[in-house]
């Protein structure tokens, strides 16, 4: 998987086996990409993919068990130290900081273990709360901080040594629509006017969708799909079709065997009285075929219509599909 | 300086650990109770065992023999505890992952904060010892012998210096361990502890071991550090003073240098085995 200009992080049939209880984990499966400088790289796939580990790997948290990565030009195995001088990374999940000082005093710690002179450290601090709307809940004790802040001071806190490349797992996982759109801006403003990496793991597909050069998605540790939102949509052909059907259902599995699905999504909505479907077709034959196999199972099409496929519902085409074919290769 | 920035960073840090949940007096007095408590019952064991047993064993020497050596014990064994209890609550923080990743890595982190417990013991185990030795005086009636002029305070002051590298070995020894441990990290540093009461030459000579344990405690320079203060205030009573900071130092040393080396192997495993990252029991 290709970039443009020069490459920040080289990956190459990367791969991470853990121990299990008989047969290995195989985590990462022989991953292969390049990112480009200043580009925002996203990684989606659902729980257990592989996201992690990778990103484990080349913030050199993890060895891996086969092949090789580089992360500015230096291998993350055999040249650690020359990594992290130009990494840094955040966890949405964590949130991590010693709760007795202050969010300042956290920052300026971690400034100090990258040997950044104060003065320059708390310049630097001072710059990223601003941008990052943390300034006046600076001198609160991280422990007194909400979680937005608590979160803030975390994304601060990856990019208080002005890495190249900056690692981000589920940056804005469970915080508020303006907190969250507030960092993605703040990242955004990052790889645009300092040019740094960044490599963003998520499961929303919206965060993505908006602020991803490229996108990889990543399913039982392989790269199934990757290249930018728009490709990926693209690459789907037709856009997706959206059906009201009503009685409500819980399964529309007969949409599985029509040929030209991609995948699909159903909600129910009780007052209504109806499911809504979304799916990914290949043609338009396929999306006439969808409807005739929902009305052979004696159901009603109440409306349908056609729209842009979302990059949830190329997710769900590609993963989603691929687990129910691998569960009945299991099977097999 | 760009060294030293990683390390005295870390030595605030762990001084905020120890004082930033209540004011720093408060926090140091606290600190004295330990070291205090375990010279006052050592002492008063010894007291009571000697003057019950026979009305002329009772021996003032041996009583600040004791006294001495119970509170640089506790000055050992509190430093102890400090690298498990960093890397343990930095990964349940979430923080030592972060810390891990940074350039200058782990090292640097436990070398400070095993530093701050230094300074900081170092001040409740002195504080301690005066107290204990002004109670043990006044509870007993008996004037306890100890040499305290300026000479007497810069040896015992050189002595600790001297037990710095021992001190960061230890450190890096049981930090090497809890880069693995899961639930037992916290109950290591203790039985160390207990082994080093015994081992160094605290409350008894190191000859009254069975020999080769005898020779082995001899020469831990934890041993040499106590003896070495000890002859600073108790002139006579421990061998010679320049001596024992010779070893002190190459023990220390020496201690320092492996456990480096097992530190960073068992970074280096921790990192195989994705264990860096993993939150402790």
């Amino acid at each position: 998987m290709a970039s443009k200009g020069t490459v920040s992080v080289e990956v190459s049939d990367l791969r991470r086996e853990f121990k299990g209880k008989g047969s290995p984990v195989v985590a990462l499966d022989g991953v292969s990409l390049k990112v480009g400088q200043g580009e925002i790289f996203g990684v989606l796939g659902p729980n257990g993919a592989g996201k992690t580990t990778m990103i484990r790997i080349l913030s050199t948290l993890l060895l891996p068990t086969g092949g090789w990565a580089k992360v500015m030009g230096f291998d993350v195995e055999h040249e650690p130290e020359k990594v992290r001088r130009v990494i840094n990374m955040a966890s949405g999940a964590e949130k991590a900081g010693y709760d007795f000082i202050s969010a300042k005093k956290n920052l300026w710690f971690f400034s100090q273990l990258y040997g950044i002179p104060t003065a320059t450290a708390e310049k630097r601090i001072m710059e990223l709360s601003e941008m990052l709307g943390l300034t006046k809940y600076l001198d609160r004790k991280f422990y007194a901080l909400s979680t937005g802040y608590r979160q803030r001071a975390t994304i601060a806190r990856a990019f208080v040594n002005e890495p190249k490349v900056v690692f981000l797992d589920e940056p804005t996982i469970g915080l508020d629509v303006m907190t969250a759109r507030s960092i993605r801006e703040f990242l955004k403003e990052q790889a645009r006017r300092s040019e740094r990496t960044i490599i963003l793991a998520s499961h929303n597909m919206a965060e993505v969708e908006a602020i991803c050069d490229r996108v990889a998605i990543i399913d039982k540790g392989k790269i199934i799909a990757a290249g930018t939102p728009e490709d990926l949509m693209r690459s789907l052909g037709a856009p997706a079709l959206v059906m009201e059907v009503s009685p409500p259902q819980s399964g529309f599995e007969m949409l599985s065997r029509v040929e030209g699905v991609k995948g699909f999504t159903a909600s129910t909505e009780e007052e209504r009285g109806l499911s809504t479907v979304h799916i990914v077709v290949e043609t338009d034959a396929a999306a006439r075929a969808a409807e005739d196999a929902v009305k052979r199972e004696g159901l009603k099409v109440v409306a349908s219509w056609r729209k842009q496929a979302t990059l949830e519902e190329v997710f769900v085409a590609l993963v989603g599909r691929g687990f129910k074919e691998r569960e009945e290769q299991d099977v097999v | 300086m760009t060294s030293l920035r990683p390390i005295l960073a870390s030595a605030w840090m762990g001084i905020q650990h120890d004082i930033a949940w209540t004011t720093p007096v408060l926090s140091v007095a606290l600190r004295v109770v330990a070291p205090f408590a375990s010279a006052m019952t050592v002492s008063i064991i010894y007291w009571f065992g000697t003057t019950s047993a026979s009305p002329g064993l009772f021996n003032a020497d041996r009583l600040a023999y004791v006294l001495i050596g119970s509170t640089l014990y506790a000055h050992v064994a509190s430093y102890a505890w400090v690298p498990t209890v960093a890397i343990a609550e930095g990964k349940n923080l979430s923080v030592f992952p972060h810390i891990y990743i940074t350039s200058r890595s782990t090292a640097f982190y436990v070398a400070g904060t095993v530093l701050s417990s230094f300074v900081i013991s170092t001040i409740a185990s002195v504080a301690a010892l005066i107290l204990a030795y002004l109670a043990l005086s006044s509870f007993l009636g008996t004037q306890i012998p100890a040499t305290v002029t300026l000479t007497s305070v810069a040896m015992v002051a050189a002595a600790l210096v001297a037990n710095i590298p021992g001190a960061l070995g230890l450190g890096f020894l049981l930090g090497a361990y809890s880069m693995y441990a899961s639930k037992f990290e916290w109950s290591l540093p203790g039985y160390v502890a207990g082994l080093l009461m015994v081992f160094s030459g605290a409350l008894f000579p190191t000859s009254f071991l069975p020999w080769p344990i005898s020779v082995g405690a001899q020469y831990l320079p934890f041993t040499q550090f106590i003896a070495a203060a000890r002859e600073a205030l108790l002139p006579g009573t421990s061998g010679d003073y320049a001596t024992s900071m010779g070893l002190c130092l190459v023990g220390g040393g020496i201690l320092l240098g492996v456990s480096m080396f097992v530190y960073f192997a068992s970074e280096r495993k921790a990192r195989k085995d994705g264990v860096i990252d993993r939150r402790l029991a």
